[in-house]
This record gives structure tokens, sequence and C-alpha cells, in this order.
């Protein structure tokens, strides 16, 4: 509300006569708002009004034959006029904000990052080719012509895998990545080989040679795309000596987990009493303390939970908390535990899938188990879709 | 109580509408002894910092305190603020 009236603007009004009520009433009846209206004198009031009602008040004044003066007057607007009686210094904060957005809008500094080994003069020199394709010290920063430096950095320098540019405040930096990660990846020859047992679905042969049709089933370990490139005849005969490669692609296929689970129709469960028996012993050098609780609990049936606090050191402290529990006989029904057993069963086999493995079936079977009623046997099949190709070295040199 | 006022008490009473509503009655919200602020006023009739006397319909408010001052002052509603002592109904 304050600063709303601030940037409208208002004055401060000094009222002075013998009606003054008359004067504020007709104020109000003709929604003239005024505010921290406070009386100084006998006859002599002062409040604040908004600057675009004072027009409106004169014509109150005098009807209700009071007199107002303005003190002052306070607002942006007003702040905006004294700007203008002093010229100079409305010049210089002219000026200083001019200068501030060309300081923050232009390139005061060239820097690069690396990521790889580079020399200083290998990195002098591309900011020198950078400064070449305008992108340099003292320029503004848009309409800087980004794509053509690249490419220029990237014609200059063969070593170079990806240039890339960003702004950091004033500070311009080349961001460059060396080809040497790939090369490296390149020297190493080898096959891309099932990870898993599966079928190929998809096969993109990137480098090297495919071994494995579509819709075939792998083995773990099998060759998918080949490194050593066979150069045959329509015969099979050899033409020429094989070739080794680092072998790539993309090698999707289906593979199946399987999760299977077993659980009894009349289940046992330790039921808790509410009876409990807790202890807290210190142990020191090898002799046990009891400090609170007791070491006979009686109980027939219960479990027991060990906290050691500050284990390994010379004082080991442990609460031990005793339960008792009484055995709770749980009779389900065939389809109760079937459903629990396919949820055991669907468990265990998500367990083996990968993160980045999509399932795309589920089937459910339900395991006959000969002379026995009791027990509930599901076996589930998640089949998943998924990357079914890693890279494996060559043994030998080649 | 005229037959006006009289009709519109029953009406508000039947219809279950808040009276400050139906009969134009002031409505007040008092923070403590420091702040008081009115609804459905009539405008002032006499101020200074030690008694302020607010019109209404059908009556007068009288306000006696120190240093009263008028923060917000609307056609409609009006604040005041400062030690506040005492709070007068006068009705005519």
């Amino acid at each position: 509300m304050g600063i709303s009236k601030y940037l409208v603007g208002y004055a401060i009004i000094k009222i002075e006569g013998e009606s003054l009520e008359a004067f504020t009433n007709l104020a109000m009846e003709r929604n003239v708002p005024i505010w921290d209206l406070m009386p100084i004198d006998k006859n002599f009031w002062q409040g604040k009004v908004p600057l675009k009602a004072l027009a409106g008040l004169r014509h109150i004044s005098h009807v209700s034959g009071v007199y107002f003066t303005v003190s002052k007057k306070i607002g942006v607007s007003q702040w905006w006029r004294k700007l203008t009686y002093h010229p100079v210094a409305t010049t210089v904060i002219i000026l200083v904000l001019c200068l501030l957005v060309i300081y923050t809008q232009s390139v005061l500094g060239v820097r690069i990052s690396v990521d790889g080994d580079l020399s200083h003069q290998e990195k002098t020199a591309i900011l020198q080719t950078a400064a070449d394709y305008g992108i340099d010290v003292g320029l503004w920063q848009r309409n800087l012509p980004w794509d053509k430096a690249s490419h220029g950095i990237l014609t200059t320098y063969p070593n170079l895998a990806w240039v890339g540019f960003s702004r950091d405040g004033v500070i311009l930096r080349v961001k460059v990545i060396l080809k040497d990660e790939e090369n490296r990846n390149n020297a190493i020859y080898g096959d891309v080989v099932a990870k898993k047992d599966g079928v190929i679905r998809e096969l993109l042969v990137l480098q090297g040679q495919g071994r494995v049709p579509i819709n075939t089933p792998v083995k773990k370990g099998e060759v998918i795309i080949g490194g050593e490139i066979l150069h045959l005849d329509e015969e099979g005969n050899p033409t020429a000596d094989n070739t080794v490669v680092h072998a790539k692609g993309i090698v999707f296929g289906s593979a199946w987990y399987i999760g299977e689970a077993y659980v009894n129709i009349n289940e046992v469960k330790p039921k808790p009493t509410g009876k409990k028996c807790d202890k807290l012993t210190v142990k020191w050098r090898n002799t046990e303390y009891l400090v609170w609780g007791n070491n006979n609990h009686g109980f027939k049936d219960f479990t027991a939970v060990k906290h050691v606090v500050l284990p390994g050191m010379n004082l080991e402290v442990t609460i031990d908390k005793v339960r008792e529990v009484r055995p709770q006989y749980l009779q389900k029904s065939k389809k109760q535990a079937m459903a629990e057993a396919e949820k055991k069963g669907y468990q265990k086999a998500i367990l083996a899938v990968g993160v980045k493995a999509k399932i795309v079936d589920k089937k459910v079977e339900h395991l006959a188990i000969p002379n026995n009623n009791e027990i509930v046997g599901v076996r589930v099949t998640l089949e998943t879709r998924e990357n079914l190709g890693v890279f494996q070295g060559f043994e030998s040199n080649f | 109580m005229s037959k006006k006022e009289m009709f519109r008490a029953a009406v508000s009473q039947t219809l279950d509408i808040p009276s400050e509503l139906t009969c134009d009655l002031p409505r007040l919200v008092i923070s403590g002894n420091k702040n008081v602020f009115m609804e459905n006023h009539r405008g002032i009739i006499h101020y200074d910092p030690n008694r302020l006397e607010i019109a209404f319909r059908g009556g007068k408010l009288e306000i006696q305190g120190d240093n009263l001052i008028l923060p917000i002052l609307k056609p409609d509603a009006l604040e005041i603020s400062g030690e506040i002592f005492s709070l007068n109904f006068i009705v005519i």
C-alpha cells in the first residue's frame, strides 16, 4: 500500500479553519481519500492526499471555507521532476546506467576450458583462432558468430571432438573436448557379445560385421557383432587378409526372467503379546556389566533385537530389546495364497531385471506340487526388451 | 425505533442477514486500546487529539483518548489509532 501511494504520488497538506470536520466530511463524500490525519493545533490539521485529488480539494475548500496548503509533494513523479531541475546530475545518472549496460553486455575476457590434456601453447592457439573468427575481448555479447567460430576451430584443430561457448557474466568461455577418448576406445579391438541369454530383435552394426540374424536366440558370450572382418567371395573363399576393428553397434533383444515362489496355506506367524524385557549392558575390557534390565526374561517364545552403541570401542554399550511372542495360526484361502505367491515370484524376478530394461510381457504359471495340498507354487516369467550387447576385447593382440 | 427500522430489524432477523447490512449499523473492529476500525460511519462531528466524535445512523460514537490520529479516512470506513481510553455510544 505504501509503495503504491509512493509510486502514484501524494501530498502532505495542512488545513486551517473553523469547520475542519465539514471539510473532511465533504472530502470523504467526494471519494477523496485522506490518510494520516492528525490535529496539530486547534483549527489546524495535517493529512495526506493523492496528488490527483488536489484539484478536487480546492473546490471543497471553497465550499467549506477552510484553507489548505500543500507543504510537501512526495512520489516518483516528484523525484523525476527534481531530476529535471538538476540536468548535470541527471546526465551523470543516465551515463552511469548506459555504461553499466555496456559493461554487462560486452565481452571483457575469453577463457578456455578443456576436457583432456592440452598444452598452454595449444590453448593460446585455439583462443587466437576463436579471435580470428570474431570471438574476442571488447565485442558486444549479442550477435557473436558462434556457429562460424566453432566450425572454424573444429576445422583448424582436427583433434577436437567438440567446441562450445558459454557466457559467465562478462567472461566468455570456450569449451573444447578432445578426440583422444574416442580414439583410445577405437584402438581396442574386440567383438560385441551377448551379455545374457535372449533373442535378438534389433541389430544395427556401426563398426564390424554382424554375425547373428534378427529373431535368433543367442547364448551368453556369443559374438553378435564381430570385430574381425572376414573378406570372402561368393563361394566363401577368403579374398584378402582379415582386418580387425573395435566392434560397435546397437543390439536390442528379448530376455526372460523367472521368479518362483511357494506359499503355505496354513501359515504360522509370531504375534507379540505385549510383554517385553529390555536390558542395557556395558562391555569394558571383555567384561560385561548389566546397567539396567534383567538377564532372565523367562519367555518361551520371543524375538530379540540387539543395538550396539559405539561398536569397536573399548567401551561397548548394548541395548537388547526382547519381546514375547506367541504363534498365530493363519489359514489363507487358495486364492489369497496364489496372489501372495505371485507377488513374491514377481519380486524375485524383477530383482534380476536391469534398470534400463523395459518389461513387455508377464506370464504367471501355477506349479503343481504332488501330494501336498497345503503349499501353493507360482512361477512368474517376465519378458523384457533391453540392450543385449556388450563390448569384449580380443584376448590376443593383433 | 421508527417503523422503518423495526421492519428492517425484522427482515434481518427472519432472513438471517447481518444487521449491519440491513440496518446500516456501524461495524467496529477494536484491537486492544490502540486501534479501532469502523465501517458504516456518517462523518466526523468533532476531532481533537483527545476526543473524537463520529456519526453513524441513529447516533454517534465518542472516543476518548490521547494522540488520536486517523490513518485511514474513506467514505465507508475509517481507522482511529492512538491511546484509546473509552468508547461511548450515544444514541439519539
